[in-house]
């Protein structure tokens, strides 16, 4: 069976290193990217089950980032993370880029570990029916 | 009685011009049993003699004037006493003004009165009675004494009339003016109230305006510190979660180390007072925890007092919005707390919902944590005027009086350390002002608290 592997996209080296700890011991391989453009460039080489996207970045930011991924790659579940929630980004977020969930900073780990968790088997599920009608 | 006494009995009492000359025309032809009496007065206007009076003769002649000419009244007017023996007979008489009246003047006497030698008229005595064919040449003198007198009364009447009609011009000038400068005051006073009310507006204007401002500018920093904040504050939550996990399995390990080594863990656990490491760690990691839950929140409020609200103004029914905010904001104080309505003004009201229902949550949880062992939460709203009321009370703990003008500055609390953040009640403040509306309080201490929250009914919108 496939690795299952997690993307993680922040800019700040500390977030993702919590980030990293938070979901070390989890049944999936956690990797980061400290960009946008780094992300893109991750996820047209490797296949991820779930990206976990900070909002705002310099270069290419999360919206735009989760979007990529909402028209290219769409059985790759999202997660956004993010610090600056208002209504406007949140709107955008579903409706542009089919977001899975929205993850407000500071998080809860266990509950963010249980979203992952929920987000990795509905990608798999979704993987394994794509590959069933292939 | 003497003609000379009942001539100065004449003017008693300041009779006008007229009234002057129409008692000596009387008097004269009373006492000079003449026919007739005419008084011609010489007109500027005019240069004419008009007739002023006719006594016994045809009144109908009163207001004729003589041009100049060669009569015997303008004879008279400028050269003196003139008598007409004759009039049939002399070429000096005229019978122009008998012809139009009528009257047949057989002889005349005829003679100027004035004062201070000006010629001012002429007198005329008709038909005088004459005594060997002389007309009243015996009572030339006392005429033309008479006449002097007559002059000089004339000219006093003219100028007390004149005197009198300009007193009264004075008078009512000086009515005019008064009438004016009450007008003007009025004026200027009403003018005065109207700039000093537009001038209060505009203080008021600028007041709100700086406040908008500094609250917009204040808005964009939370926002942006919240972010900031954000951040660094969700790693540092994390990491101290992993923490505690990584403690924990630590201690755990040392114990199975000292379960497998029971002769020397107890010197080390000693040497390094692993008792109390062990039961203060965990602790510590908790209290730090406990501190970032404290950031989180003051971020959140600080953005919720900054948040700039979206102004969507809509009719809320504000008994629900009431009824569901209160038990949202009192459902942890259930076992404490008993809520009274009285909702009495129209429900529905025109208002951004989401503002409104923040402030009456705020007040709601102050009204609650303000009531120490057991009391009453009372809700009431009302219609004043065109003012929507709504009032808070609690019968909690009151606020003290030196107090009372800081509740509504931003960081101002009384509250226990990490229980309040101080912008609840500035943040009311600030949406209750947005709305364009008031908030106010009323407190006693140990008796308890009354907010007065006093909205503006905006014209109804269009659905």
């Amino acid at each position: 069976m496939e690795t299952k592997r997690v993307l993680i996209v922040d800019d700040d080296l500390l977030v993702r290193n919590a980030l990293l700890r938070c979901l070390r011991s989890e049944a999936y391989e956690v990797e980061t990217a400290a960009s946008g453009r780094a992300a893109y460039d991750k996820l047209t080489s490797q296949r991820y089950v779930v990206v976990i996207s900070d909002l705002k970045m310099p270069g290419i930011d999360g919206m735009a980032l989760l979007r990529w991924i909402s028209e290219n790659q769409p059985r790759v579940g999202r997660i956004l993370l993010t610090g600056h929630a208002d209504l406007e980004n949140v709107l955008a977020a579903i409706n542009e880029c089919g977001v899975f969930r929205i993850v407000q900073k500071p998080w809860d780990d266990a509950e963010l570990r249980v979203l992952v968790r929920a987000a990795v088997d509905d990608a798999a599920i979704d993987g394994a029916g794509a590959r069933e009608r292939a | 009685m003497e003609p000379f006494e009942k001539l100065l009995r004449l003017f008693d009492g300041f009779p006008s011009p007229s009234e002057t000359i129409r008692r000596a025309a009387g008097l004269l032809r009373e006492t000079f049993s003449a026919e007739a009496v005419g008084f011609l007065v010489y007109s500027s206007r005019s240069r004419s003699l008009v007739f002023q009076v006719v006594d016994g003769g045809a009144e109908n002649l009163v207001g004729t004037g003589i041009s100049d000419g060669p009569g015997v009244a303008w004879w008279a007017f400028r050269h003196g006493f003139v008598t007409v023996e004759d009039c049939a007979s002399d070429a000096r008489f005229s019978g122009m003004v008998d012809e139009s009246t009528g009257f047949g003047t057989r002889n005349l006497v005829a003679l100027p009165f004035g004062y201070r030698g000006k010629a001012l008229g002429v007198i005329e005595l008709l038909n005088v009675p004459s005594v060997n064919g002389e007309v009243a040449a015996e009572r030339r003198a006392a005429l033309m004494l008479m006449a002097g007198h007559i002059g000089v009364a004339y000219a006093a009447a003219n100028l007390h009339h004149r005197l009198a009609l300009q007193k009264k011009r004075l008078e009512q000038a000086n009515l005019d003016l008064e009438r004016k400068v009450d007008e003007r005051t009025g004026e200027l006073r009403a003018t005065l109230a109207r700039l000093q009310k537009q001038n209060e507006l505009l203080q008021r204007t600028q007041t709100q305006l700086v406040q908008t401002e500094k609250m917009a500018a204040l808005g964009q920093l939370a926002a942006g510190v919240a972010h900031e904040i954000n951040n660094p504050i969700g790693f540092i939550a994390s990491n101290l979660n992993t923490a505690r996990e990584y403690l924990d399995q630590l201690l755990t390990y040392a114990n199975r180390l000292a379960e497998a080594n029971p002769a020397t863990a107890p010197v080390y656990r000693k040497k390094y007072d692993i008792d109390f490491v062990e039961s203060d760690t965990l602790r510590l990691v908790d209290e730090c925890l406990e501190g970032t839950v404290r950031v989180t929140n003051i971020v959140r409020n600080l953005k919720e007092f900054a948040h700039q609200s979206r102004g969507e103004v809509a009719a809320v029914n504000v008994g629900e919005l009431i009824d569901r905010t209160l038990s949202i904001a009192l459902s942890p104080y259930r076992h404490k707390v008993d809520v009274c309505k009285e909702y009495q003004a129209p429900e529905s009201l025109v208002c951004d919902a989401q503002a409104l229902g923040q402030v009456i949550l705020n007040l709601a949880v102050n009204a609650a944590q303000a009531i120490v062992e057991h009391g009453v939460i009372t809700v009431r709203t009302a219609l004043k005027n065109d003012t929507f009321v709504v009032e808070v009370e609690d019968t909690g703990c009151g606020i003290a009086e030196e107090n009372l003008h800081r509740i509504f500055e931003p960081f101002f609390t009384t509250k226990e350390v990490g229980v309040g953040t101080g912008l609840g009640l500035s943040t009311c403040f600030h949406l209750i002002r947005q709305a364009g509306g008031d908030i106010k309080v009323r407190s006693t201490v140990g008796r308890g608290t009354v907010f007065c929250l006093e909205l503006p009914r905006n014209v109804e919108v269009a659905a």
